[in-house]
């Protein structure tokens, strides 16, 4: 047992310092508001301050740090995309992730466990292939494996599916990691705090003004700021945010839903995902299965999870694995996923001059939180667009030039 | 499960139904005031009461439906004629 375990127990006094800090009021005046205290926003306050000594920044959440889809995700870390923009954007983001813990001084439990998309037929076997070409180009592990290999990696796999689907082969992605989601937020929260980033939570922003010169005030029941320079990290409330200045966006709400099952010996050591199952699999380091499927079929805005989605999820589950057939489920929980049309998220500059995006993060974003920081915190010290975002910027939707990642997507939609 | 009273069918659970997207008419005139990319891309996906195109698979008839996308709640379905 370590020492610091020993102090907790026997000295009474003896208490670690808050991790973030708690201020009182909001100040009349800061150089960047970011609205959304998930990974996204904090990561940005944290690489604001770090990289650019930008710290007068104020980090404002209508409920709790980590609360929103960061705190309600799979975790599932992989950068085995389709198009090269995305491949480079993710595998930077693993890179970051890797060094995150010590970055942070936090255990952020990033655990690299491979990653097996698996094909059930020709046609997602041939875009696996796809993927795998285009991956090892930029330099990335992932490569086609026969079913055999499934079953060496993962023993307990049936891979006759039930006799319907049978597993075909599968994408392997050695760097497919999962890490804990509160952690990453709770690290940069600490991270951006302590470098004198003021962190408000339960402070919704209710209105954002706008005058000749662009941004110019954000509105919450605290009292308003004056500022010219907002990031707008809210996911799921993305289309809030951007009526209130006035820019539109393709992004639309479904709700997404996952489920943990009770604690059980570790068995899994890997990432099982089948889009055509549907479904998808971990086991955390707590022993819980942790899985999820696709989005629910229509537009809301709710997290509401559902029956049928954990009903029709085992089903899909016990095709693969019937021997969890007596294993219980133990708690399950939705998100609002802020979709694309081409499963691409929407970053950087707007219309608007000094609102900036980072958005349309649907299912994939997670692992996208480093990276998303960086380069956000980077266009907005500098008023001009990260390279490695230029081509996830709004105006692609006006001149047709979208980025296609939806044949790389986890799971159908 | 979510059940709701359908004309011709009556009393359904609304996972039998196949959604469309929000009912957008066609523009008159695109070159006004909008793109053809904004026009097909861009969503107004606030909580707010819409109307949507539902598929009913199984007797192949498509509805109008009157659903609010905050809450869920559907105020009315009839089958969409031409
Ligand atoms: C069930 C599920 C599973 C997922 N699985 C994965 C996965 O395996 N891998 C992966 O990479 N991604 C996954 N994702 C996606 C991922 O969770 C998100 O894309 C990512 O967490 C988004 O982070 P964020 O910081 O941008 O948003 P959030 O964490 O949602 O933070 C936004 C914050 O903004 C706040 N906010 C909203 N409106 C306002 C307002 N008006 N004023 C102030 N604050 C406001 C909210 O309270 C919230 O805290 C999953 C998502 C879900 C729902």
């Amino acid at each position: 047992m370590s020492m610091r375990l020993l102090k907790y127990a026997f000295i009474e006094d003896y208490a670690e310092d808050n991790w973030f800090n708690t201020p009182c009021d909001l100040k009349a005046t800061y150089d960047v508001v970011i609205i959304g205290a998930g990974g996204h926003g904090l990561a940005c306050a944290h690489y604001l301050a770090q990289d650019h000594g930008i710290t007068n920044v104020a980090v404002l959440d209508s409920s709790y740090i980590g609360g929103g889809n960061t705190g309600r995700n799979t975790t599932i870390i992989r950068s085995n995309y389709l198009t090269p923009d995305g491949v480079k954007f993710y595998d930077q983001s693993i890179k970051l992730f890797k060094d995150l813990s010590c970055e942070l001084d936090t255990n952020i439990f990033f655990s690299e466990r491979g990653h097996y998309t698996l094909a059930h037929n020709t046609s997602t076997l041939r875009t696996a292939r796809w993927r795998a070409e285009v991956n090892k180009h930029l330099g990335i592990k992932s490569e086609v494996v026969s079913p055999d290999e499934v079953l060496r990696a993962c023993p307990e796999i049936q891979l006759d599916c039930g006799g319907s689907q049978a597993v075909e082969g599968a994408l392997y992605h050695e760097p497919g990691a999962v890490a804990r989601h509160d952690a990453v937020a709770w690290g940069y929260a600490k991270s951006a705090s302590g470098r004198g980033v003021e962190i408000h939570q339960h402070t919704p922003v209710t209105g954002i003004n706008t005058d000749s010169q662009g941004i110019s005030e954000v509105v919450t029941p605290k009292g308003v700021i004056k500022t010219r320079t907002v990031l707008s990290a809210v996911a799921g409330q993305t289309p809030s945010i951007t009526k209130m200045v006035g820019v539109k966006t393709p992004i639309e709400i479904f709700p997404l839903q996952a489920c943990v099952t009770e604690p059980i010996k570790p068995w899994l050591n890997t990432i099982i995902v089948s889009g055509s199952l549907h479904m998808y699999l971990s086991q955390s380091s707590r022993g819980e299965l942790v899985m999820g499927a696709a989005l629910d079929p229509m537009e809301l805005h709710s997290r509401r999870s559902t029956f049928e989605f954990v009903t029709g999820l085992c089903d899909q589950v016990l095709d693969l694995f019937p021997f969890l057939s007596g294993v219980k489920i133990n708690r399950q929980w939705a998100g609002m996923a802020d979709m694309t049309p081409d499963f691409a998220p929407i970053m950087g500059m707007t219309p608007v001059k000094g609102f900036f995006l980072d958005s349309g993060w649907g299912t994939w974003g997670f692992k996208a939180t480093p990276i998303s920081g960086k380069t956000m915190a980077n266009t907005i010290a500098t008023n001009l667009n990260d390279p490695l975002i230029q081509s996830f910027n709004l105006d692609r939707f006006k001149n047709f030039n979208l980025v296609g990642e939806k044949g790389a997507a986890a799971i159908g939609h | 499960m979510k059940f709701f009273q359908f004309p011709l069918l009556g009393t359904r659970a609304i996972s039998e139904f196949v959604p469309a997207h929000d009912a957008i008419l066609e523009p008159i005139d695109l070159e006004d005031n909008i793109s053809a990319g904004d026009w097909v891309y861009e969503r107004d996906s606030v909580p707010k009461i819409t109307t949507e195109f539902w598929y009913h698979s199984t007797s192949q008839i498509w509805f109008k439906v009157e659903r609010n996308t905050g809450t869920n709640q559907i105020y009315r379905a009839e089958v969409l004629r031409e």
